[in-house]
């Protein structure tokens, strides 16, 4: 091990059928090196540690800020955002750095990963407030002071997806949607206009793959970027669907308002 | 949305956390409970073993039994079995401690049922055949054994553990808990019901062996 370089342990694979295989790269160590600063020196001299030409590893990234949530990979095995993974963190003493991709989402090459089905579970929860109609509906009720700060942390999902990676009820034969969109719901739920559409927001809870299927394992909320108290939202929107389905059963035709609105 | 629900799944979670407590996790008390009589003795484990088979009249004892216990029981460990099988634990790879309480109370829960299993059938399906009660002296001499009495050991302290998170658990799932400050103090309450059955079915245990090896 030497302090002058950093070494970094690369998965690649060419495409989702391909072979998976390591690369080891070795490139000059900078002050203030992040996984994806060290990543861009690669990119510039695409050659292995043992000397041999490759093809740049590719990554997704965009902010380079932990906001956009696309740089997710496994640092050392650790589900996280590689634009904050330090290397005088993970590297003190010039230890290697492994990277791999996401093992929950379908690979498209080296680390880069398709997450659309966190989108697709965003739609699913119905998480967006419908305000867009053909006339000015004038401005919406006020909001509470203590409920934006409560919903501000919530807002801050970038849909990155560690909670996701992390959980072990998220796997391919299991149909949960993970905390992230669960959280999201509760955030629109939260909304005194989002507030309107909250049937269908537990209603899509109570679906296979809903909130139910949430195993307690709390690894979310320990892996969350943004430290998002994802387990308390999921707790809540337990609590929110019991109550739903008690009122269903109870309440007769208290949804008809649904019924009508998908016919 | 809305008009095509499927709720099954839901439903069958809820209530494999319901049967959990009521009446799986509630049995189990019950069941230390009247065992504590073991250390009274020999005369009065077989007058208590005694008075509860005598408890209710006898279609309606099978009717409790069944309806009240193995049902649920059956319900609560085929679905939880599901369940189980429904998730990829990772707890080397995420060694946080809830992570691996999530581990434990799944191989607790397997662990638990297959003592059940042998538990129920040694005993109770036994005593059903042969159409005499469990007394003092058959326990006791089945206990003697280190083997057995490590399994019992096994068995019913998984069972306490599965019972002690699974509080925990229950209260998450249905939202009794949702604060952290809660869930937190929901977790220490699940620590001192495992320690305290833990403690209870120990003592039983334990006294049983020793007379079992007292009575060679």
């Amino acid at each position: 091990m030497s302090k002058e370089n950093v070494v970094l342990r690369v998965k690649r694979q060419d495409g989702p059928q391909s072979p998976a295989r390591w690369e080891e790269f070795s490139v000059p160590r900078h002050a203030g090196a992040n996984v994806l600063s060290v990543l861009m020196q690669v990119r510039e001299n695409p050659v292995t540690a043992s000397g041999q030409k490759t093809t740049p590893p590719a990554w997704d990234a965009a902010c380079l800020e932990e906001v956009c949530g696309s740089c997710s990979m496994l640092v050392n095995g650790r589900a996280r955002q590689a634009c904050t993974a330090l290397i005088e963190t993970y590297s003190p003493n010039g230890e290697p750095i492994t990277l791999e991709p996401f093992s929950k989402f379908p690979l498209v090459r080296d680390l880069v990963v398709d997450r659309s089905r966190m989108f697709e579970s965003l739609k699913k929860v119905r998480a967006w407030i419908p305000i867009d109609g053909t006339y000015d509906l004038g401005p919406g009720p006020r909001m509470s002071q203590k409920t934006a700060e409560e919903r501000y942390v919530m807002s801050t999902c970038m849909t990155c997806g560690c909670c996701l990676e992390v959980c072990p009820q998220v796997n391919t034969h299991s149909p949960f949607i993970g905390a992230a969109a669960i959280s999201q719901a509760r955030l629109f739920n939260a909304h005194p206009t989002g507030q309107l559409n909250e049937s269908e927001r537990l209603h899509a809870l109570m679906e296979p793959g809903g909130v139910a299927d949430c195993g307690k394992a709390g690894n979310c909320v320990q892996a969350c970027p943004k430290e998002i108290p994802l387990t308390t939202s999921i707790a809540e929107m337990n609590r929110e669907v019991t109550w739903k389905a008690v009122k269903d059963f109870f309440v007769r035709d208290s949804d008809d308002h649904e019924k009508k609105d998908a016919s | 949305m809305g008009v095509q629900q499927n709720q099954t799944q839901f439903l069958l979670r809820r209530l494999q956390s319901l049967t959990g407590i009521f009446p799986v996790g509630g049995y189990l008390c019950f069941h230390l409970f009247e065992n504590l009589a073991a250390l009274s003795g020999p005369e009065r484990f077989n007058e208590i073993v005694h008075d509860i088979e005598k408890l209710a009249p006898l279609p309606y004892f099978y009717i409790i039994e069944w309806s009240l216990i193995l049902i649920p029981l059956l319900i609560h460990s085929l679905l939880g079995m599901m369940i189980w099988f429904s998730g990829q634990p990772n707890p080397l790879a995420y060694p946080y401690r809830r992570n691996w309480l999530y581990t434990l109370q799944r191989w607790t829960g397997g662990i638990g049922f297959l003592f059940i299993l042998s538990h129920f059938l040694q005993w109770r399906w036994a005593v059903l055949m042969r159409g005499t009660p469990i007394t003092y002296a058959d326990i006791t001499r089945d206990l003697a054994g280190v083997p057995m009495l490590t399994w019992y050991l096994v068995g019913v302290l998984s069972l306490c553990f599965h019972f002690g998170n699974g509080l925990y658990g229950f209260c998450y799932s249905w939202g009794i808990t949702v604060g952290k400050k809660s869930q937190r103090m929901m977790e220490y309450v699940g620590w001192g019901a495992f320690v305290a059955t833990s403690i209870v079915a120990v003592n039983i245990l334990v006294s049983l062996h020793l007379a079992g090896v007292a009575h060679g």
